[in-house]
């Protein structure tokens, strides 16, 4: 396959003013989405479904496919300015993106994520050009062991999401862990802590936990805070980062692009994963991790790069094997299939020019999202200098409005109003919110991945020992681990080798 | 003074109209958007299969009809949601073998049963076929029983969930073929229940389809590389002649996967008959019918009366299958 000339001809056939439109609106409604907290792609493209069936195949998927990516761009504008994540996948930006938002540099912030996230995109399309026959292969071979291996490495980066006392993280990532177990458990059919409650049944939704734990707790920590809050400074150059900021975020940036494209073939691995990995990456082998919590800039722009690149990645399981990875794909494999034009094992080459203009559309479509969010930056941070007082009631409404919109059930508003006071509570007592969103997120997939295998190997541990990508993952988990326990050590020793009363 | 007592007429006057406008309005039905809830998410097939038809129906019905999504529990949340809403034609519910059929059966203190809704219509049937991956020998259905039984507890079969349609039919397998010893493994969704198979993770498992249009995922799984062994099918099917039926072989396993629309019961007549006719009509637009059967539907389209009957036969059929099995209640 010559990809050279495929790739012109999608452009090609991309580069018509209906297509192009298209492709706009999608991902003008994907990054109003992502700003708006609750309110994920899944929503809007269940909503512009219809709008969908009636344009032609490609307009179709072009304009969903732009609301998915766009909501990616979107979801961490409102988690750098008032720390609300936009969607699951952004709360690791609200770490370090509304920290450097409090000292005055929202913008920088803003622009880093846009041009992380441009470029995460950008690239995951290159490797969903080259690799996406073959890749789609190894995604079948990714049984239940494999992601078992790979969650543990994501259980243990829990422990790096914590930058005070490791015992705190530890405490709350358990709490995140004990509240993943509420609902129905898969593999026996019964249901766990519910008392009896049906909107329990199925567990608590992360979006309205996050919302609350995050974005209302926030509000209350600042009505009760007498700080000032300091005003974002407007002058162009500040607006974007600087050569400083260039120079520290260029490598987290081609982590992230690599580490999201690889999470992201995964089915179900996705955006808040690869975010999370990010993160915890970046502060494990920054030269000053003690940074990370309190402005790095670094925790912002591998984060966002990942997730984006995540959505490049997620689309080769969905067109190689006609698995969608998540709801949003689901929905647009629905309307693929309601177009006559059915993704699985031969899609690709049955179908080149389609699969070559969707790329096109999406390179188009990102090079769209970074022309539209740059200037916007500016807007935001404008945004920012509304007095408090007037802000706070709007950030509450949005809060609660879109805990709703998940479901569309009154449940998952009392469940954000509820996490937005142990939220609250947590910081008032210097613990960390985000060890409880990962726990929460991760564990119910560990615990299940786990008996899964179980079931499989029918109850035999050594199974895990014949699966050589699970056997790497474990050997880098247990690395990861005795380096953090030796380091601890050298700390103690340290310190008591400093310490002038010791003998 | 004068203006402000002039602009205080002026909002009484609006707030005293907009109160009785909405009395006047409530004689002619729909006189505002109505409202279906989905049981098993927004992006699946059933799901859009649904859409397809409601924003067909709301095109005679005048009014928009949008969908909520309620799922959980099997979709027996949206269900219970429907069963308990006002019977004024505004709630509706996607009724299907799952959350008006096995559930009856297999969820313990469900706060509905059938007699509680008014079956509306049925727009789609799924047949559901037995396949095993292309790592494993077996070519017939025989050969699969065969080694169950030399073999207890080596074959692992993936499910949804004990409640669900594919562990349904291995119980009934099992069963039937006189106490076979396969194992379930449970995975969240049905793509994933595929592919794990198709992956060499399983051995087995089902997948729905019938209509052997681009959607159907029986196509996509023999693509991928399974091997089909049965088709729960009273006949074989138009477009897999090739799968032999579950009765052939001599099981009685017919059981299928439909999806229709239910509503409260105790609709007044006008509203229901207002209902079913805008439903009809969206059976029969050519687009719902190819948007349907894309989806893999097999198109059996039934009116209320029949649909309604439909539900007690399927219902009762399931009784003896679960009771037999002594598939337990969760």
């Amino acid at each position: 396959m010559f990809i050279q000339s495929e790739i012109i001809l999608g452009f090609q056939q991309v580069i018509e003013p209906m297509n192009l439109l298209y492709c706009f609106f999608g991902v003008l409604m994907g990054t109003l989405v992502g700003v708006l907290p609750g309110i994920g792609p899944t929503a809007t493209i269940s909503l512009l479904l219809p709008l969908a069936l009636i344009a032609s195949p490609l307009q179709g998927i072009v304009m969903l496919a732009g609301i998915y990516y766009g909501a990616m761009y979107g979801g961490s504008t409102t988690s750098i300015l008032v720390n609300i994540p936009g969607e699951a996948a952004s709360v690791v930006t609200c770490l370090d993106g509304y920290a450097m938002a409090r000292q005055g540099r929202a913008g920088p912030a803003l622009g880093m994520a846009a041009i992380g996230s441009f470029i995460g995109g950008t690239l995951s399309l290159v490797g969903l050009m080259l690799l996406a026959v073959p890749l789609s292969k190894v995604a079948l071979g990714f049984g239940p062991a494999e992601y078992f291996g790979l969650l543990c490495i994501g259980l243990l980066l829990v422990l790096y999401l914590s930058h005070g006392s490791f015992s705190k993280g530890l405490t709350i990532a358990v709490i995140g862990l004990l509240l993943g177990c509420i609902g129905t458990d898969e593999t026996s059919g019964k249901v766990r802590f519910a008392f009896g409650i049906p909107e329990l049944y199925d567990g608590l939704d992360v979006v309205p936990m996050v919302v609350g734990l995050f974005g209302i707790s926030e509000v209350l920590i600042n009505l009760g805070s007498r700080d000032k809050r300091v005003t974002v400074k407007t002058s162009v150059k500040n607006l974007l980062p600087n050569l400083e900021d260039w120079k520290r975020s260029a490598f987290p940036i081609l982590r992230g692009s690599a580490l999201g494209f690889f999470i992201g073939l995964i089915p179900g691995g996705g955006t808040v994963l690869s975010s999370f990995i990010s993160y915890a990456l970046e502060k494990k082998i920054s030269k000053h991790p003690e940074e990370f919590g309190k402005g790095a800039i670094e925790g912002v722009a591998g984060p966002e790069t990942a997730n984006n690149a995540s959505v490049g990645a997620s689309f080769i399981p969905l067109f190689g094997l006609g698995i969608p990875s998540n709801v949003v794909m689901a929905i647009l494999l629905a309307s693929l299939t309601i177009h006559g034009v059915t993704p699985g094992p031969n899609f690709i080459e049955k179908n080149q020019t389609f699969f070559w203009a969707i790329v096109a559309s999406m390179y188009i479509g990102n090079i769209m999202l970074l022309i539209l969010n740059l200037p916007l930056v500016g807007i935001w941070v404008k945004i920012l200098k509304i007095p408090y007082r007037l802000l706070f009631p709007w950030i509450l409404l949005f809060c609660m409005v879109g805990a709703y919109t998940v479901n569309s059930r009154v449940s998952d508003v009392l469940t954000a109003i509820t996490f937005g006071i142990f939220g609250y509570l947590l910081k008032k007592l210097d613990y960390e919110s985000a060890p409880l969103a990962l726990g929460f997120v991760l564990g119910p997939m560990f615990e299940l991945s786990f008996r899964q295998t179980m079931s499989i190997s029918g109850g035999s541990l050594g199974f895990f020992l014949e699966r050589p990508v699970a056997l790497v993952a474990f050997t880098l988990s247990a690395v990861v681990l005795i380096s953090t326990f030796f380091n601890g050590i050298k700390k103690i020793r340290e310190q008591v080798l400093d310490d002038p009363n010791s003998s | 003074m004068k203006e402000t007592l002039k602009r205080y007429r002026i909002v009484l006057m609006a707030t005293l109209i907009a109160l009785f406008s909405s009395f006047i309005s409530a004689q002619e039905y729909p006189t505002k958007p109505i409202e279906w809830y989905s049981p098993y998410g927004t992006g699946g097939p059933a799901a859009l299969a649904m859409k397809l038809v409601m924003d067909s129906a709301a095109k005679s019905l005048g009014q928009p009809v949008v969908m909520v999504n309620a799922p959980g529990a099997g979709g027996t949340i949206a269900s219970a949601r429907v069963a308990r809403a006002k019977p004024d034609g505004y709630s509706l519910v996607m009724a299907s073998s799952g959350n008006h059929g096995i559930a009856m059966y297999t969820v313990k203190d469900l706060s509905y049963t059938n007699a509680d809704f008014e079956f509306i219509a049925l727009f789609g049937v799924l047949e559901i076929a037995l396949f095993v991956g292309p790592h494993t020998p077996f070519k017939t259905l025989e050969e699969f029983v065969a080694h169950a039984k030399k073999n207890p507890h080596a074959l692992k079969f993936t499910t949804t969930g004990v409640g669900s349609g594919p562990n349904f039919i291995l119980e009934s397998l099992k069963m039937q073929a006189g106490g076979l010893q396969i194992d379930p493994v449970v995975f969240k969704t049905s793509p994933e229940q595929r592919t794990t198979v198709l992956g060499g993770h399983t051995h087995a498992s089902v997948v729905y389809g019938g209509s052997g249009g681009p959607g159907d995922n029986i196509s996509q799984a023999i693509e991928g590389g399974g091997r089909m062994l049965a088709v729960t099918a009273k006949k074989r099917l138009e477009a897999f002649p090739q799968i032999p039926t579950f009765a052939e072989k001599g099981y009685d396993i017919s059981y299928r996967g439909w999806y229709g629309i239910a509503a409260p019961k105790g609709m007044p007549k006008e509203v229901s008959k207002k209902l079913k006719d805008a439903v009809y009509k969206a059976l029969e637009d050519p687009a719902v019918i190819k948007g349907i059967k894309s989806m893999g539907f097999v198109y059996e389209p039934m009116h209320s009366e029949e649909f309604s009957k439909f539900v007690k036969t399927a219902e009762a059929e399931i009784k003896i299958i679960a009771e037999k099995a002594q598939i337990p209640r969760e």
